[in-house]
Formats: structure tokens, sequence, C-alpha cells
């Protein structure tokens, strides 16, 4: 067993960085962490850190994540997907509700599989995550 | 009489506007209106909006505005300066009798919800990493790895708290996609990396490589969970530029 202490980050794949650094800065409009580039670059989420990834400039082949590999916090996932479907982006499928959380499926420009996410609904001893 | 349908701001005089600004964004904590500029800002309160400038008032939301003032002017009331088009709204001002100062306003751009960024990101609620065995997946991340499980999260569910963010396992089922692992990896901070390499060595893990990666400015070691998902065992041992640390 080893002593992990937090996610210092995730790696998201990408095969044109501008267009990504496009997308995570603009579109998804993430904070972009200004101690990082030219060669690595990183956006925060608030608790976690998403750093472009250019996997073939490393000899490692490029395949997109899977399908919802980062669920990402919004306060309104339908006005969240209304105005990334504005700016072009494609969703999977319609706004999910599970009974305690909605959700909507979509993919950055690499096809990367991410999630909006609002859990509306506090667990059964009442606290929220 | 026009038709007025609500009072669409309250203008605040102010003589120090970005000290005001200040107050108003940071002391009492509004959400401030992004449209804003040098000369005018504007903040919400949840039902009005609150508007700092040179000059007060108090804004009639009409229907339209160069209606509303023949109107007025029919009925004696003097406006000094024509119509002001901002791009997004139409506004003319004019005073009560005792000199107040009011506007007739209406907004003809639809009004854009703004607050927060672009779609409002406030965190990262999961990452999602697909298994195909369930239990193996949970007995890796549990015991192998040492995280702790949320225990309010359902089993078929399962998640883990590496302390910042929740690692969510799925199945190729749950999420009706064909089951391919994550090529680019989760990276877990450890306090040393060649220790924690050792531990996992001893536990059956294999890395891609023999020893701890140095960057120069951290220590990584490369691995994947028993579905093949890519994981890094990762160290910053040298500070930003800026002394911090991440």
């Amino acid at each position: 067993m080893i002593d992990a202490q937090r996610i210092d980050f995730v790696a998201v794949p990408t095969q044109d960085l501008d267009r990504a650094l496009a997308f995570y800065g603009e579109t998804l409009g993430l904070e972009r962490n200004a101690n990082t580039g030219p060669t690595w670059h990183e956006f925060e989420t608030g608790n976690v850190t998403l750093a472009i990834v250019q996997p073939e400039s490393i000899g490692v082949p490029f395949a997109p994540m899977p399908f919802g590999a980062i669920a990402i916090r919004v306060p309104d996932v339908e006005f969240a997907k209304a105005k990334l479907e504005e700016a072009g982006v494609e969703f999977r499928g319609e706004i999910w509700d599970s009974s305690v959380c909605n959700g909507a499926a979509f993919f950055d420009p690499d096809g990367n599989g991410l999630l909006l996410h609002h859990r509306y609904a506090p667990y059964n001893d009442g606290t929220t995550p | 009489m026009i038709d007025v349908d609500r009072i669409d701001f309250i203008a605040r005089p102010v003589a120090d506007l970005s000290r005001a600004d200040e107050f108003y964004g940071q002391t009492l904590g509004l959400a401030r209106n992004p449209s804003s500029d040098e000369h005018w800002v504007e903040y919400e309160t949840g039902n009005l909006t609150i508007a700092l400038s040179e000059h007060g008032g108090l804004g009639f939301g009409v229907p339209d505005v160069a209606e509303a003032r023949r109107t007025l002017e029919g009925a004696g009331v003097e406006f000094p300066r024509e119509i002001y088009d901002s791009g997004v709204c139409h506004t003319t001002g004019f005073a009560d009798p005792a000199g107040n100062r009011l506007f007739l306003h209406h907004r003809y751009a639809p009004l854009e919800r703004w607050d927060g960024d672009v779609t409002g990101v406030d965190r990262t609620d999961f990452v999602g990493i697909p298994v195909t065995d369930r239990p193996a997946g949970v007995k890796f991340y549990n015991e192998t790895l040492g995280l702790a499980r949320n225990a309010r999260a359902s089993d078929e569910w399962p998640e883990f708290e590496p302390g910042n963010a929740t690692v969510l396992l799925n199945t190729p089922e749950q999420t009706g996609t064909p089951f391919r692992p994550s090529n680019y990896a989760v990276s877990l901070r450890v306090p040393d990396v060649a220790q924690s390499m050792q531990d996992l060595k001893v536990a059956g893990v294999e890395f891609q490589f023999e020893k701890p990666y140095d960057s120069g400015v951290c220590h990584k070691a490369f691995f994947a969970d028993p579905d093949g998902n890519s994981l890094i065992l990762h160290h910053r041992h040298k500070p930003y530029s800026d002394g911090s640390l991440p």
C-alpha cells in the first residue's frame, strides 16, 4: 500500500495543442495555471488539475480518453450544455437524471470523454459531496 | 401615463468608481455583470440590478423608450439628451419635480446568463475509470493503492477518495460503451516515488521503467491498473519559478 495524498493531475491527450488550449481555456472557461507552459499546460477545475499532453510527442500513440473520464461540476447542466452546443460541442444523448444528479456526456475536439455533472440530492446522511 | 414593467436598475452615484466597485464586489460579494465598463458597473442582487456610476437614478423598464418619452414629453416632462443606444438597450434620462434622476430603459438584446465562467465549472466531481471486473478494480484501488472508499457511494458505482477528488469505477455495461482503458494517466501524489514504487512491486504491480523518471521538476513512475488504465506515481520536487509548489 502506498501513501497517495491527492490526484496531482489528470492527463488529457491532444493531437492539436492550440485547439485543445482554446477548448479548455475559452470554450469551457477553465483557469490556466500561470506557472505552466510552454511545454506543459495545465488547467484548474477547482480541485483537480487537467494537464494537456501531446502523446505522440513522447512516442505514445494517441487514443482519446474513454467515455465519462472527467466529470466537471456545473451549477446548471442544461445551461452549460446549451452554451457548449452553441460553441459547436458534440454531446452524446440527452441530459440524464439519475434521481440524485443530472449529467450530460460530451467530447472535447480530440474525442476525449467528458461529463457535465450536477448532483442535486444529498447523500442519505444529509451531506453533499 | 406610461407602461412601467418593473424597475430595471437602481443607479448609485459614486465619486470613486473603482473604490465602489471593490466594495460592492469584494466587501459585499455581489455578482458583477461582465458587461460593466469604466463608467458604468452593474451588480446583481438576485432580483434587482445595482448600477454604479457618476450619476445615480432609478431605471424604469418600459416596452418602448421612444414611445414612453413622447408620452411624458406630452405631459411636460423635459429630456435633456437624446435617447442613448448602448448596443443592448435604449435609455433616456429625466428628473422628477424634486430633481431626482430617473431613466426610461429597455433592454432589447436577450439577457445573457453570465454568472461565473463560460460554463460555470467549479470542480471535478469525479474521474471515471473503466473496469471490466468491478470487484478486481475495487480490490486494486482500495487495497493495493490504499485509496479510501467513499462509504456513502453505492457498491454499483464504487468511489475512492485520494484527497482532493473522487475516482469512480464504471463498467462498459453501465456506460453503454465498448471497453477501452485510458492510455493517459491519473497522477497520484506520493511523498516518495521510489518507495511507493517498491511497495507496489511487492504487491505484484509492474512498472513501465525500472526506476523513477526524473523530469527535472518531478519524479514519476508509470504503471497501470489490472484493466490497463494508465496511472502515475508523482512527486514534484522542484518549486515553480515563483517559489510556490502546487
